[in-house]
């Protein structure tokens, strides 16, 4: 797998995650502290995470 | 099917558990397959794929609920069956069910259209718990402790879009020790306390999780429990007096078990749990 950086959608701020994520991860921008959601692993690619919804859960 | 064919994990998010189960297919050499549930389209009456049995771990109720149906119709195992989703994603049916076999549940009232709610509070006495009948993780959960309590929640709920927010669920507060157990088949196979500062006792609100003696009655009512709405890989939740009392509140259909892996870390879940997939795919 390559890229292991991306570029927060909401700040802009770069994001570095180690080699083992894996897509439909959630991870935390660290400069913005919004919810980003690994959409490609290669490259890498992140988007918002969407709202949990009211049917979400168990 | 071949032995050839993925184990399928379809999940909108790859959580602890989801990364559990893919380690251990990775460890046990399995071909395995993620599918985002969110991304899945199929035509009625396209030939059925190639799946070996599939973990529906979709985060919504309601797609969660297509998965099953959409696996059993093209004849491939699914952990759970819509039929089990279908009791387990809804309190109203879940407590039915769990009444129905003779399973204690705490006292327990229904009204149909908000303007209603607070009977339904009242009959159950209080202080009561008022819950969304579809919804997870602890969330819309009010403890109602007089009438003008329940009026107030029951015209909120009015003003939501949602028409099953609109139903009315609510149940006789009962204060005790909260428990979870997790069933896999037809066996428990763990058991944990949840602790917290506050009332609502979920992990995902931050209550932490100890280990949990599985005594055989406990082991029992948790399996008649999963039996109850259908069997397959559970969580029950369950709450124990003092006296030692235990009622069922709930049977969970999309376990999350982040926290009993916390405190059961030499216990191998995801193994038991593709085992069990491994046997229904036999």
């Amino acid at each position: 797998m390559s890229g292991t950086i991306s570029v927060c959608p909401e700040c802009r701020s770069t994001v570095a995650l180690d080699g083992g994520v894996m897509v439909a991860e959630i991870v935390d921008c660290v400069d913005c502290a919004t919810p980003l959601e690994v959409v490609s692993t290669d490259p890498l690619i992140l988007a918002l995470a969407p709202e949990i919804e009211e049917d979400w859960g168990e | 099917m071949r032995l050839s064919d993925p184990l399928v994990i379809v999940a909108t998010r790859i959580r602890v558990e989801e990364r559990m189960l893919i380690e251990a297919l990775k460890r046990r050499r399995l071909p395995y397959l993620h599918i985002d549930d969110r991304r899945l389209v199929y035509r009625v009456g396209a030939p059925s794929p190639t799946w070996r049995a599939v973990f529906n771990r979709a985060l919504a109720a309601t797609r969660r609920l297509e998965v099953s149906r959409y696996c059993e119709a093209v004849g491939v195992p699914v952990l759970n069956t819509a039929a089990t989703l279908d009791r387990c994603d809804n309190k109203i049916a879940g407590t039915l069910a769990l009444h129905r076999a003779g399973l204690p549940v705490p006292v327990t009232s229904v009204a149909l259209d908000p303007a209603h709610g607070a009977e339904a509070v009242a009959q159950v006495g209080y202080p009561a718990v008022v819950k969304p009948v579809v919804g997870s993780w602890g969330r819309g959960l009010a403890r109602i402790n007089d009438p003008d309590a329940a009026e107030a929640v029951f015209g909120l709920r009015e003003q939501l879009a949602s028409p099953v927010q609109k139903l009315g669920y609510a149940q006789q507060y009962v204060p005790g020790r909260d428990l979870r157990v997790l069933v896999v088949g037809d066996r428990a196979v763990a058991a944990i306390e949840r602790t917290s500062g506050h009332w609502v006792r979920n992990t995902a609100r931050g209550a932490l999780p100890a280990a949990r003696a599985l005594d055989p009655g406990l082991a029992d009512l948790a399996e008649r429990a999963a039996c109850a709405v259908g069997g397959g890989i559970l969580g029950v939740d369950l709450l124990e007096s003092d006296s030692g009392r235990r009622v069922v509140l709930e049977v969970n259909g999309g376990v999350e078990f982040h926290g009993l892996a916390e405190a059961h870390p030499t216990l191998r879940i995801a193994d038991l749990m593709i085992d069990h997939a491994l046997e229904l795919a036999a």
